[in-house]
C-alpha cells in the first residue's frame, strides 16, 4: 500500500494519536464493531497486540486481514469482517486518514513488545542465577555438610569412650570445637548461596526464621499466599535478611518491624528499624545488588534512611508480572495446560499440579491406560482420545510417546503405590471410565477390567458405579451440546 | 524420670550420617528400632515399633520430612517428632513448632538433647 507510505512520509509523527482510540476510531469509520488492528514485530516475525503481546491472527471464516504496510514492508493488520472488502476504497480512505495513529502505535506497540522481551530476559537471567546457586548450594548440603556433621557426631562418641583419658578428651574437645567452628561457616556460606529454607518452608517459614536468629529483636507480620513464585519469595528473603543485618553492624538499632503481604498481586515487603539512619544504595553495596534483582522483577526499592531518623526499605514485587512474563516459556505453558485441565475436570487448585513431576504424569497415564486393559485392550479410537488428553494436560511429547507406545508391562497395583499415586486413584479410575465410554456405549469387558482395576487399588465398587453414572451423564450432555451447537451448521463443516 | 531406654526412628537419606547418628544414639544407651531413607515408610514403621521419638531428617526425596510430620500430627497418639536437619539457624524453633515438638541440628544428636526436646527430660 504505497499510499499509507507517501501519506506516513508528510505527516507530523509529533501528532501521534492515541492508540486505546485507534481500534475504536476505525471501527466507528467501517461499521465493524469487531474490528481490530495487530502490529507486525520483524525483530522476531511476529504479531502483536497494541500493548506489545503476542497476538494470533483469526483463521475463521467471515473474517479477512488487510496488511498495512510502509515502505514496502508490513506494520500492522486490519482485522476485519469479510463485508469490508466489497468496498476497498472505504476500506483504503480509513487507513489512510489514520496512517499517523496507525504509525505511532506501531512504534509504542514495538517498543512496548521490546520491554516485555527485556524484561523476560532479565527474570530468566535471576532464575538461572538461581538454579546454579541452589544446586552449589544442594551439593555442598549432601556432600561436605553431611559428612563435617558425621565427624562431629564421631568425635563425640570418640570422646565419652575417652572419658577417663584427659589427654585424649582434651584433644578431641579442641578437634570438636575446630569443626564446630568450619560448620557454621560452612552454614553461612550455604545460606548466601541459596536459603534452603525458603525452599522447604516458603517465605513466611523463611522470615520466621530470619526474625529469630540472634540480634536485634524483630517484630513480624507476614500475611502471604501459601506460596509465591520461587524467585519472587528468595528475592523477598534476601531482601529482609541484608536489611537486618544493616541493621543489626551498621545502624545500631534497637528494633526492627518486617512486615510482608501480599495483596493485588503484589508482594509489599517492608522493613523499618529506629537506628541511626543514612543507608543508600552505594555501588557494589548489598542494597544496590537487591535493588537489581527487584528490578529486574519488574518490582521497586524504596530506601527511606534520614540521618538519625531509623531506615525504612519498602519494596514492591509485581506477582502477576512475573506469571505473565513466565508464559513465554514453554514449560510454564505446559503447567498452564496442566492447571486448566486440573481446575476443569477436578476444581483442583493450581498449586496442587504444580507437585507433579514429569514422572507423576507417566505414572498417571500408565495407570490409566492399564485399567482398561493396556494398550493391547484398548481401539484405536480410545488410543486416540488418550493422547489428544495427555497432550492437552501438558504433558511432555516424551510422557505421550511412552503412553502411546507403553507395553502394558507393569500391573497397576506397583504403579499404584509410587509416591503420591495414591491421592489419584479416583481420578484415575474416572478417566478409565472416561475412554470406557469414547465411542458411546462402553464394551462390557473393558468396564469389567476397571471394576476389577478398583478391586485392586482398593476403591469400592459403589464408588466406581457412581463415577461410571457420572461419565455416562456427561456423555448425555456431550451429545446435546452437540446438537445445539455442532448439528445446525453441519452443511458448512 | 525416664528409666526405660529411649526409643527412637531415624529417617535420613544418607546412610553413612545414619550410621553415625545411630552409633551416637546407641552409645547413649538409646535404642535405635529402625533407620528409614525415605518419608513414606515412616507411617508403617511407626504403626509397627511405636517408638518414643522419631528423628526426621527435612531434606528427603519424594515426601520431604515437614510432609511427613505434618501427617504424624495427626495420628492419635503418635510418636514425638524432632525435624532434624545440618543447616542448623537456617530452621527457627517457630518454623518446628509448627509441626514437631522441636528441632535439633545433626551434629548435637544426644540422648540429652533429645529427651529434652520431646519434654521427657527429668527436671534438674
Amino acid at each position: 500500500m504505497d499510499e499509507v507510505q507517501r501519506f506516513a512520509d508528510v505527516i507530523d509523527l509529533e501528532t501521534a494519536g492515541n492508540r486505546t482510540t485507534l481500534a475504536e476510531t476505525l471501527r466507528q469509520r467501517l461499521g465493524d464493531s469487531a474490528l481490530d488492528i495487530v502490529y507486525w514485530r520483524p525483530a522476531n516475525g511476529h504479531w502483536i497486540d497494541e500493548l506489545g503481546h503476542p497476538a494470533t491472527l483469526p483463521t475463521v471464516p467471515g473474517v479477512a486481514l488487510t496488511a498495512i504496510e510502509r515502505r514496502g514492508e508490513p506494520i500492522a493488520a486490519l482485522i476485519h469482517d469479510t463485508v469490508l472488502l466489497n468496498n476497498p476504497q472505504r476500506l483504503r480512505d480509513a487507513i489512510l486518514a489514520a496512517a499517523d495513529m496507525i504509525n505511532s502505535a506501531w512504534v509504542n506497540a514495538e517498543l512496548r513488545s521490546q520491554l516485555l522481551d527485556e524484561r523476560a530476559s532479565r527474570v530468566r537471567i535471576v532464575e538461572a542465577g538461581d538454579r546454579h546457586r541452589r544446586r552449589v548450594e544442594r551439593n555442598l548440603h549432601d556432600g561436605a555438610q553431611q559428612r563435617l556433621v558425621g565427624t562431629a557426631l564421631t568425635l563425640r562418641v570418640a570422646s565419652r569412650r575417652a572419658e577417663r583419658d584427659a589427654a585424649m578428651t582434651e584433644l578431641l574437645s579442641d578437634a570438636a570445637s575446630d569443626l564446630d567452628v568450619a560448620l557454621e561457616e560452612l552454614r553461612e556460606l550455604s545460606r548466601g548461596l541459596h536459603p534452603a529454607i525458603v525452599t522447604d518452608a516458603g517465605l513466611r517459614g523463611g522470615l520466621e526464621t530470619l526474625a529469630e536468629r540472634p540480634g536485634v529483636p524483630v517484630s513480624l507480620s507476614v500475611d502471604l499466599p501459601e506460596r509465591l513464585p520461587d524467585v519472587v519469595e528468595v528475592g523477598a528473603y534476601y531482601l529482609v535478611a541484608e536489611a537486618l543485618t544493616n541493621a543489626k553492624k551498621h545502624a545500631a538499632a534497637g528494633q526492627v518491624t518486617v512486615r510482608a503481604r501480599g495483596e493485588n498481586g503484589w508482594l509489599q515487603v517492608t522493613v523499618s528499624d529506629d537506628g541511626r539512619g543514612g543507608a543508600a544504595a552505594r555501588p557494589g553495596s548489598g542494597l544496590e545488588g537487591l535493588a537489581d534483582r527487584i528490578g529486574a522483577l519488574g518490582g521497586r526499592l524504596n530506601i527511606d534512611s534520614p540521618i538519625g531518623s531509623g531506615t525504612t526499605l519498602t519494596a514492591a514485587i509485581p506477582l502477576r508480572l512475573h506469571e505473565r512474563v513466565a508464559t513465554n516459556n514453554p514449560t510454564d505453558r505446559r503447567m498452564t495446560a496442566l492447571k486448566w485441565i486440573g481446575w476443569q475436570n477436578w476444581e483442583a487448585p493450581a498449586e496442587a499440579e504444580e507437585l507433579q513431576t514429569e514422572e507423576d504424569n507417566l505414572n498417571f497415564g500408565k495407570a490409566v491406560l492399564l485399567a482398561v486393559g493396556g494398550n493391547s485392550g484398548i481401539t484405536p479410537r480410545q488410543r486416540d482420545w488418550m493422547i489428544g488428553y495427555l497432550t492437552a494436560a501438558g504433558d511432555s511429547p516424551e510422557v505421550v510417546e511412552a503412553v502411546r507406545t507403553y507395553d502394558d508391562s507393569d500391573v497397576i497395583e506397583d504403579i499404584m503405590r509410587l509416591p503420591k499415586m495414591a491421592f489419584s486413584r479416583r481420578g484415575i479410575l474416572y478417566d478409565a471410565l472416561r475412554v470406557c465410554y469414547v465411542a458411546g456405549a462402553p464394551d462390557p469387558a473393558q468396564l469389567d477390567r476397571v471394576f476389577r482395576a478398583a478391586d485392586t487399588i482398593g476403591i469400592p465398587r459403589d464408588e466406581v458405579r457412581e463415577l461410571q453414572q457420572v461419565v455416562a451423564e456427561e456423555r448425555v450432555l456431550q451429545r446435546r451440546r452437540y446438537e445445539l451447537i455442532v448439528v445446525p451448521v453441519l452443511p458448512l463443516i | 524420670v525416664h528409666r526405660r531406654p529411649l526409643r527412637v526412628i531415624l529417617v535420613d537419606d544418607d546412610e553413612r550420617f545414619r550410621a553415625m547418628a545411630c552409633r551416637a544414639l546407641t552409645t547413649d544407651g538409646v535404642e535405635v528400632l529402625a533407620e528409614i531413607d525415605n518419608g513414606e515408610e515412616v507411617f508403617d514403621a511407626v504403626a509397627h515399633w511405636r517408638p518414643d521419638v522419631v528423628l526426621l531428617d527435612i531434606r528427603l526425596p519424594g515426601m520431604d520430612g515437614l510432609d511427613v510430620a505434618r501427617q504424624l500430627r495427626l495420628e492419635e497418639d503418635g510418636p514425638v517428632v524432632i525435624l532434624i536437619s545440618t543447616l542448623d539457624a537456617a530452621y527457627g524453633r517457630r518454623v518446628a513448632a509448627g509441626l514437631a515438638a522441636g528441632f535439633l541440628p545433626k551434629d548435637q544428636i544426644s540422648r540429652a538433647a533429645v529427651l529434652e526436646i520431646a519434654g521427657l527430660a527429668p527436671l534438674p
